[in-house]
């Protein structure tokens, strides 16, 4: 391991958020000015402490598996904390430890919050918050390999350690190569997005903080009451089809637009993971007038929007789902632990993993019932490896097994155990919302201060998929 | 980069944020103090008119008390000075409008008091308490109240400037105390990268050089530095090629 390597590498990652608080500095300055100095500042700061150790170390060749791993994990820590430096320097409601928990949160695209009331914080502040969705949504690494070409030489290695592995699949193309497609369809998304929401009569201001939120499926608002400020069905519309389309691998969208309609794969996970969002919809809109009588449109209108937002983990909310029927808190639950699928910016277990999970269970049944019986798995056509449907049900079960531990470390701080469960389901999943205080018009403000600090732990343990932290913690990596 | 620029860098860099630290800490606490300054003389010039008027407004009470009583002499100084006391007081509380409601409630106060002082001029020559009960005392109880309220909502505004302040002066220690700490922080990676990549190769090189004369060879030790260093770590070998050369001729 070279320790300074991993700093030259995790300072250039820096450096995007530096970019990150340069724009914010210019819109603010341009919005009301109020912010613009505290972020211009924050942004030199930070690009003080991301340019200098290019200065001593030169650039590598390539990096060992470890290095490329704690570059990652690392980066996504140095940029959480280099994140909280606008909100410090701007100071209240902003403790440090706040300060570090809507950092965290914003980066690992969470949305969860602990502002009381939004509005009153300054245009500036509140697009670098909407920034740090869009900058950690497509993935740190994905971005700096766009925009700094000396990183192509350890992209590759970069790139694995940060993408999905089921997103990755076994065989990778060129690094530079897949962020060059993600890219393409994350800004052309962004663009499509605020293009519509300003058409639907929102501001230019408002149309692409709420698209950064969207796409990256982050979930922060620039508006207390997040969407359901707007009263507007057409911009639910808009937000809800953004939405499922941010939660869908961004490789298929890639490959719909240039084979005009003919992908070469991935749509049974994109077919399972729309039926998961339809057989949700129509669950809960049931729910919802059969307990609440609210109307048929009036339920499928929140319905939809709710299962949408907490099945993609977008986090963006139009109506309290916490004062909900039972039936439909449980069912958006069940939607925050699955999220959508690998390759988009969603957390969560993901579809492909329950997909893979689901064949796994069905082949170990038939062996069970015919012990000589061989069930290869199928997907798609193509036979997968028992290993890779292996590392699924792996990550299935080590999910299960953190969420479990965070919530009862949560719930021992004091908090309430089904906002502790539900807190660390979306706090894991990268969701946003939970249930009671932490509900989707509620905020984490009243969570102790340590039970904050676990979450953003959990948050980026969700966003990095578990083992790259569960390395960088063990010694034996540091070895 | 040169050897010389690095450190220049690594020193210059944490230099200037401490100094970033203190400009902007002072410039913070110097608004502070301008709000402070400015809260004490609106808010605070308001409220003691206020009380130096209600004082005036007693006493022209009491004077018209004395009157009855038989004691004109006294009531009469009393009563002028008073009047004094609450003109003078009513021109601050007219001069030092800060807060939007207080034009109309010092109208108010003017108007009551007006009312009040035509009362007390009619009521001169009659001795009677139930006059005074009916109407002099009521008119003195709206004017006290009119300027109480005069007071109650520069207290008011005074208590959320001074939130505001406290809100301030919490911004106002925390840009200074992250320079202060980002300052220190970039000081020990400034060291650590010192301590990786100038002074470990320096002890490589040494190595190099000090085997050189047992082993008879130079090795140039694996130095990428892009400095000084790593060009003298060249140059030895350069030296080594010309001494081998000039031993073989």
């Amino acid at each position: 391991m070279r320790p300074t390597v991993v700093a030259r590498y995790v300072g250039l990652i820096l450096l995007i958020g530096a970019v990150g608080m340069m724009t914010s500095a210019l819109v603010g300055w341009a919005m009301d000015g109020q912010a613009a100095a505290t972020l211009a500042i924050s942004a030199v700061l930070v690009a003080c402490f991301g340019a200098f150790p290019m200065v001593f170390v030169p650039r590598v060749r390539e990096m060992t598996p470890r290095e490329s791993l704690a570059t990652v994990a690392l980066g996504w820590i140095a940029m959480s904390f280099a994140g909280t430096l606008p909100y410090l320097l701007y100071g209240a409601p902003f403790n440090f430890i706040n300060a570090l928990f809507e950092s965290v949160s914003g980066f690992t695209t969470t949305g969860s919050s602990i502002l009381v009331k939004i509005q009153v914080l300054p245009a500036g502040i509140l697009f670098w918050r909407s920034m740090t969705h869009w900058i950690g949504g497509v993935g740190i690494i994905v971005l700096a390999l766009a925009i700094f070409p000396s990183l192509s030489t350890v992209g590759h290695s970069l790139m694995r350690a940060e993408v999905s592995p089921v997103a990755l699949g076994p065989k990778v193309a060129r690094a530079r190569e897949v962020a060059r497609v993600v890219l393409f369809v994350y800004v052309g998304l962004t663009l499509l997005e605020t293009i519509a929401l300003v058409i639907a009569g929102l501001s230019a201001y408002d149309a692409s903080t709420t698209a950064f939120g969207t796409i990256a499926t982050g979930g922060f608002s620039v508006r207390d009451g997040s969407i359901a400020y707007y009263h507007s069905v057409a911009v639910e519309v808009i937000v809800i089809v953004f939405m499922i389309l941010s939660g869908t691998n961004f490789a298929l969208l890639y490959g719909l637009v240039i084979t005009k309609g003919r992908p070469r794969g991935g749509t049974t996970t994109a077919f399972t993971y729309l039926s998961l969002l339809a057989i949700g919809t129509v669950a809960v809109t049931l729910d919802l007038q059969a307990r609440l009588h609210i109307g048929w449109a009036n339920a499928l209108r929140y319905g939809a929007f709710q299962v949408t937002s907490i099945g993609t983990s977008s986090g963006f909310a139009s109506a309290d789902s916490s004062i909900w029927p039972g039936g439909s808190q449980a069912m958006l639950m069940l939607l925050a632990l699955i999220c959508a699928s690998a390759g988009s910016t969603s957390g969560g277990i993901k579809v492909d993993r329950i997909v893979l999970f689901a064949k796994l269970v069905r082949a170990r049944l038939y062996t069970l019932g015919h012990p000589e019986g061989i069930a290869p798995i199928r997907l798609e056509g193509r036979r997968i490896p028992e290993e890779a449907a292996r590392d699924a049900m792996f990550f299935v079960v080590a999910y299960l097994a953190g969420v479990l531990v965070a919530s009862l470390a949560v719930s021992l701080t004091g908090v309430s155990l089904v906002e502790a469960a539900s807190g660390t389901i979306a706090c894991m999943g990268n969701v946003g919302p939970g249930l009671g205080k932490v509900g989707s018009m509620g905020n984490y403000a009243s969570l102790p201060d340590v039970a904050k600090l676990l979450l953003s732990g959990v948050m980026i343990t969700g966003r990095l998929e578990i083992f790259p932290i569960l390395l960088l913690a063990s010694r034996r990596f540091w070895r | 980069m040169s050897l010389g620029k690095k450190l220049l860098l690594g020193f210059f860099i944490p230099v200037l944020m401490l100094l970033a630290s203190g400009v902007w800490s002072w410039a913070r606490f110097h608004h502070l103090s301008n709000r402070v300054q400015a809260m004490l003389v609106e808010n605070d010039q308001s409220i003691q008119a206020a009380r130096e008027m209600t004082v005036a407004l007693e006493r022209m009470d009491s004077a018209m008390l004395l009157r009855m009583m038989g004691e004109t002499a006294t009531a009469d100084t009393l009563d002028r000075n008073a009047v004094a006391v609450f003109d003078s007081s009513l021109k601050v509380a007219l001069n030092n409008i800060t807060i939007l409601s207080e034009p109309a409630i010092l109208d108010t106060v003017q108007q009551y008091y007006g009312d009040f002082r035509t009362i007390e001029a009619a009521l001169r020559d009659n001795r009677q308490l139930n006059a005074y009960q009916q109407q002099a005392m009521p008119a003195f109880l709206r004017t006290k109240h009119a300027i109480d309220r005069l007071r109650l909502v520069n207290h008011q505004e005074m208590y959320d400037q001074a939130l505001k302040i406290a809100d301030q002066a919490y911004r106002a220690t925390l840009p200074g105390t992250i320079l202060v700490i980002a300052a220190i922080l970039f000081s020990l990676l400034f060291a650590w990268l010192l301590s990786a990549h100038t002074v470990k190769p320096l002890g490589k090189l040494l190595h190099a050089v000090k085997l050189w004369p047992s082993t008879g060879h130079y090795r140039q030790p694996d130095i990428l530095t892009g400095d000084e260093i790593e060009e003298l770590a060249e140059s030895l070998e350069l030296v080594e090629r010309t001494f081998t050369g000039r031993e073989r001729r």
